[in-house]
């Protein structure tokens, strides 16, 4: 019985390795990464991937290679031991060293994705002043979509008053985020009703939307997924296979998983203006009826 | 020896079995309503798998126990119940009464030679705290909405809000009041009213009951071990549990505080967790608040992080002793065993934080928590390296509940390296509420502790029951859950890769998950097979009660001292008070024998 359990723990231990090993190949691993900071967050993971595989590898087969090999046996009795200090010290500062390189090779790119500038080797100097940005974007969710607000000429004048109030000449659009490649954009992320998370997985991001307050979340897609057709008049795809998706992370009641939305990266700042013009124009003709009706409703 | 005749203490069938203020009787009983609640949240689940797999799909005869305004397919308020109650089952009624509950009362005063707990009473009512608790999370079930939905975590304001008077219902001046009609539904979710307030009523029972049951284990432990049991020479098991006492005891009172803050605030529409501005759901408004829902998190998880330590360190106890005793081998490393304890049980108060990463705490903190998580990581390697040190060149004997111990070792290696990329500030920004953090905490707490769980019950049961289980029934099962449990909870590490979302109800309907459906679906029939086979553990448990092989005082050769008392140990457990000489792990010494029991050796009786 003794090598059936050890076929067991090693043959088990293997397969979970080897699943490891065939995802990649499989397609079943991280999805396309599109944004900036996003190669250096899966260079993170595959460091931590590294490390730890390595400990997985020698901490099984130390525990296979024992079971295999420390069977009791008539007559003979274990090694008396209690203890070796410098061992102990040993497999003390060794992960020690490890995991504190691990921690802090974390701090520069976590100080990029939350627009910390960095000015000392641990981030306690933040500055958020002077952070460029191209575009800003009001995304509030609710139960259960995400409702977006673009402005005209990109940054409003006063952000924060325009991202509580709103202007009337915004455009609004519902589970579509649209920006341009390449530009830094500044989201500000608001909820009506309970806690969702705002979830892009091309783009390594995820961040809580929390009730009563606005979050500012900030990315740079570094690749487009549509460009502006000015014959059509509409987006076309660049190509199969690039839809970029958008979802909620955090439960947020019975239709949490419907919150699916999709993230336009345009191959220029002018694609982008096209498309903003014509909504903002579909958008009004929309509207016109409305408003004449609304204007006649109160001459009655 | 008349003194020793004395008449024996025989109380009547209701005050030994039922009302009993006997810890063994106590710990049997914690022990036994923990299966129960083992079966109801292995069945949740199973739906939970049976969903995942095929969301679509009409599951046959299943779809006709459903209401049939559902459609023969399972609600999305349904899905959020099932897995919201499959986690709140398993970590406050079968984990927590399991390891300190069932282990920590039968074993603290057997192991530490004491005659009882210190307070017998208090322990009594330790269970008796929690029967209500299981009455009203069982009933919660069949409540108007049904159960709580809101995630075992019930962030506010999903689980907090109320229905109140719109504010265009009310006039100026007058205060705002919860409309008395339908005043405890929520507009936020059917689960999370009158569900959600059975949900938190319960879940302070089981607070009340843990904190009764911790003041026992700390003063029992400190103060009546036997003459020669010094701190040094208990065995690990206890000094787990006294570290997970005193843990609960300090992380509790934050819970039991969390817990009723938002109780007043879904009973008499309290605004602790309600932002200032309120908020909205369509046409509803809530009144304005003056709280905010960031400060249930800080709250819940100042006692839920201590108490995922909670969950696995008594394990740990559990498979020190438990490996030793079928190593035939010392502990290696007994001190820094206890330090490590120690450490992971001190960190664990400074970390929570790392669960709020994205949750729109200032990310400076965030570094913080960090550091201080991923050096957990340093007394988790200590102990891992030291059971491996334990088990190199030692003689093992392959029993059932040395498998199970094993298994935890090898489980806990994979389930504490998961750990690190969660608690990596960026990596966790993608991670984070994926399926990577669902393979991470079922690895600690179904592959770690409750193989844990299996070697205590497979190593103490002959001291419980008198009898053996079925070593032959308990390998099958061993080995039907290490494989099936692998194969059900490791793919979801590369579900998580692939950016799967945990608590979706259905997948399919995005674009970059489709293609990792053919895993979800593998991943249900392993998990069907893996629930089956607890079915063995059951059969095993429960015949063994009757038909087991009888054991005698000592049958696995060990040191500790429970094993110097007759199986079952009788009321006040030791005939006569024991002196111990040595620590517990004795193993591969001189002699005949090859361990030395930590009881002083009794002189031979005269005329005996």
């Amino acid at each position: 019985m003794r090598v059936f359990w050890f076929l067991l723990f090693a043959l088990v231990n293997l397969a979970c390795l080897g699943l490891f090993v065939v995802s990649p190949w499989l397609g079943w691993w991280l999805p396309k990464n599109i944004a900036s900071f996003g190669q250096d967050v899966d260079n993170l993971f595959y460091l931590i991937l590294a490390a730890t595989g390595f400990f997985f590898v020698v901490t099984q087969s130390v525990l296979a290679l024992a079971i295999l090999r420390y069977g009791e046996r008539p007559g003979e009795k274990s090694r008396y031991t209690h203890g070796h200090t410098g061992l102990e010290i040993t497999w003390t500062l060794i992960p020690l060293a490890i995991l504190i390189y691990l921690g802090f090779a974390q701090v520069p790119t976590w100080a990029k994705m939350k627009y910390i500038n960095v000015e000392s080797w641990f981030p306690i100097r933040y500055s958020g002043k002077n952070l460029q940005q191209d575009q800003s974007i009001c995304l509030v969710a609710r139960q259960w979509e995400w409702r977006l607000r673009y402005p005209q000429g990109h940054i409003p004048a006063d952000q924060n008053q325009w991202a509580e109030n709103g202007d009337p000449g915004d455009l609004h659009a519902v589970n579509e985020l649209h920006v341009w490649k390449n530009s830094q954009v500044r989201l500000h992320l608001k909820t009506e009703d309970v806690i969702h998370s705002l979830f892009l997985p091309n783009l390594r991001l995820k961040q809580d939307a929390l009730p009563g307050k606005t979050m500012p979340v900030v990315f740079q897609a570094i690749e487009a997924n549509v460009k502006w057709d000015p014959v059509a008049g509409h987006l076309v795809p660049l190509g199969p296979g690039l839809e970029w998706e958008m979802a909620c992370a955090e439960l947020c009641g019975g239709q949490h998983y419907r919150m699916r939305g999709r993230l336009f990266v345009h191959e220029s700042k002018q694609d982008y203006e096209k498309w903003f013009a014509q909504a903002l124009k579909n958008q009004r003709l929309r509207e016109l009826p409305k408003q004449v009706a609304a204007r006649e409703g109160g001459n009655r | 020896m008349s003194l020793h005749q004395e008449t024996p203490h025989s109380p009547g069938f209701i005050r030994k079995y039922i009302f009993s203020e006997d810890h063994k009787t106590i710990g049997i009983q914690f022990l036994f309503s923990g299966m129960i609640f083992f079966g109801i949240g292995g069945l949740l689940a199973m739906l939970v798998r049976l969903q995942l797999a095929w969301p679509e799909g009409n599951i046959p005869w299943l779809g006709q126990w459903y209401p049939k305004s559902w459609g023969g397919r399972m609600s999305p308020d349904f899905y959020n119940m099932l897995f919201t109650m499959h986690a709140t089952v398993m970590i406050f009624f079968v984990i927590i009464p399991w390891l300190t509950g069932a282990f920590g009362n039968f074993l603290i005063p057997l192991m530490i030679g004491a005659r009882d707990m210190a307070f017998p009473k208090l322990n009594m009512l330790s269970y008796w705290a929690m029967i209500p608790a299981f009455v009203i999370i069982v009933a919660s079930f069949f409540v108007e909405g049904g159960g709580a939905s809101s995630g075992w975590t019930s962030y506010p304001t999903l689980a907090d809000a109320s229905l109140q008077k719109p504010a265009s219902a009310a006039k100026p001046g007058e205060a705002y009041s919860v409309l008395k009609d339908d005043a405890y539904n929520s507009p936020a979710a059917p689960g999370a009213g009158m569900g959600q307030i059975f949900w938190l009523t319960s879940l302070l029972l089981v607070g009340l009951s843990s904190m009764m049951g911790s003041v026992n284990y700390i003063t029992t432990i400190l103060n009546m071990r036997a003459p020669g049991m010094s701190l040094l020479r208990m065995p690990l098991t206890v000094w787990s549990l006294f570290i997970t006492a005193i843990l609960q005891a300090l992380a509790l009172p934050v819970l039991t505080v969390a817990l009723i803050l938002q109780l007043l605030d879904k009973l008499i529409a309290t605004t602790f967790f309600l932002p200032p501005g309120g908020i909205s759901f369509g046409n509803w408004h809530t009144v304005p608040g003056g709280g905010m829902p960031l400060l249930w998190q800080h709250l819940f998880w100042f006692y839920s992080h201590p108490a995922v330590y909670i969950m696995i360190l008594p394990a740990m106890g559990i498979v020190s002793d438990v490996i030793t005793a079928f190593a035939r081998k010392p502990l290696f490393g007994y001190k820094p065993m206890v330090y490590s304890l120690a450490a992971i049980a001190a960190l664990g108060f400074v970390v929570w934080g790392h669960h709020m990463f994205q949750s729109g705490m200032d990310p400076r903190l965030g570094t913080g928590f960090m550091l201080a998580t991923i050096l957990i990581a340093v007394p988790s390697a200590i102990k891992t390296f030291n059971w491996l040190a334990t088990l190199w060149e030692s003689r093992i004997r392959y029993t059932a509940a040395m498998l199970n111990a094993l298994a935890f070792v090898s489980m806990f290696v994979i389930g504490g390296l998961s750990g690190i990329f969660m608690a990596a500030t960026p990596v966790d920004a993608y991670f984070h509420d994926t399926y990577f953090i669902v393979a991470h905490i079922h690895y600690v707490l179904f592959m770690s502790s409750i193989f844990g769980v299996f070697a205590g019950v497979l190593f103490w049961f002959p001291k419980m029951f008198g009898r053996t289980m079925h070593e032959g029934l308990a390998k099958v099962h061993f080995a039907l859950t290490f494989l099936f449990g692998n194969l059900t909870f490791f793919p979801m590490h590369i579900l998580g890769i692939g950016g799967h979302p945990r608590r979706y109800y259905d997948p399919t309907i995005y674009q970059y998950l489709e293609h990792l459906q053919p895993l979800n679906q593998f991943m249900t029939i392993c998990a069907l097979v893996l629930g089956a086979a607890q079915i063995l553990f059951l059969v095993n448990f429960l015949g063994s009660l009757v038909f087991g092989k009888k054991a005698g005082i000592n049958p696995w050769e060990s040191n500790t001292l429970e094993w110097t008392v007759p199986s079952p140990p009788p009321h006040g457990n030791f005939p006569e008070p024991p002196t111990v000489e040595r620590g517990p792990y004795e193993y591969a010494v001189e002699g005949p024998a090859d361990f030395l029991p930590q009881a002083k050796e009794k002189p031979p009786e005269a005329g005996a």
